[in-house]
């Protein structure tokens, strides 16, 4: 099914991590200390210019609707999927390969639970009115700055 | 019994065989993800408690079933092993 135009730009980025997870988890297989040093460099970079924004993004306009929507199991999951990068990406100092695996593991894993399963959920639950209204939230968001994205880990961890 | 009526019933066999291996993959893919978060809250891979529950429910599920729980149980042990070499990156 096509993607609802409110959700286009998310996707977007969906595509951009599933480049950065799968070049993670080669760069941790191969051994290689420089390739696996570059691969960290380039989350610790996605994560400040685009991943930090777009987890928060979720968490306040996509979550709440499916969690309306009863989905509470599958918002558990992706809360605790961003917590866990999250944090992996806060610690700059433990950058072994074995971390870098998991990091692009489960930076896949829930990339594909969002456009499997999240994504289509949220375009059963709203209306056209209500995407719509969803993308321009969404867009004005993007408009602002990271800083304004503070991290909330212990919300996050309560949830 | 009829030449045809084997080519169903092996019709049917490779369906389903087809949908064990997809089921498998879907496991292992959910175990994945599992593993990844494990690692990286610094948890141990296996949980041996964990493992006792599934292989108790899958004993009574085989033996609902009819079959033999060991050939199910040996099957559950292989994919508890298999998390013990994950994730692959060796360095
Ligand atoms: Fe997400
Ligand atoms: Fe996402």
């Amino acid at each position: 099914m096509k993607r609802a135009p409110a959700l286009v730009p998310l996707s977007r980025e969906h595509n951009t991590a599933l480049w950065l997870a799968r070049a993670a988890k080669r760069a941790a297989r191969s051994g290689n200390a420089e390739r696996i040093q570059q691969a960290w460099q380039q989350l610790h970079d996605a994560w400040r210019s685009e991943m930090a924004r777009h987890f928060r993004a979720e968490e306040l306009l996509l979550f709440p609707v499916l969690r309306e929507g009863g989905e509470h199991e599958l918002v558990d999951l992706l809360l605790r999927e961003h917590a866990a990068m999250h944090r992996t990406l806060e610690q700059p100092e433990l950058q072994e390969a074995e971390r870098l695996e998991a990091l692009g593991q489960v930076l896949e894993g829930h990339v594909r639970r969002e456009e499997r399963e999240a994504f289509p959920r949220l375009e059963a639950l709203l209306d056209q009115g209500s995407l719509t209204r969803l993308g321009h939230e969404l867009a004005r968001l993007s408009d602002r700055t990271l800083e304004e994205y503070t991290y909330d880990r212990e919300a996050q961890e309560t949830t | 019994m009829s030449r045809p009526d084997i080519e169903e019933l092996r019709r049917n066999v490779d369906q389903i065989d087809q949908q064990l291996v997809e089921l498998i993959g879907a496991r292992m893919q959910h175990v994945d993800q599992i593993l990844a978060l494990k690692c990286l809250a610094g948890l141990p891979r296996r949980c041996e408690e964990r493992e006792r529950e599934i292989l108790e429910r899958i004993r009574a599920a085989s033996r609902q079933q009819g079959l033999d729980p060991e050939l199910v149980e040996a099957l559950f042990k292989r994919f508890f092993n298999q998390a013990s070499s994950y994730p692959k990156a060796t360095a």
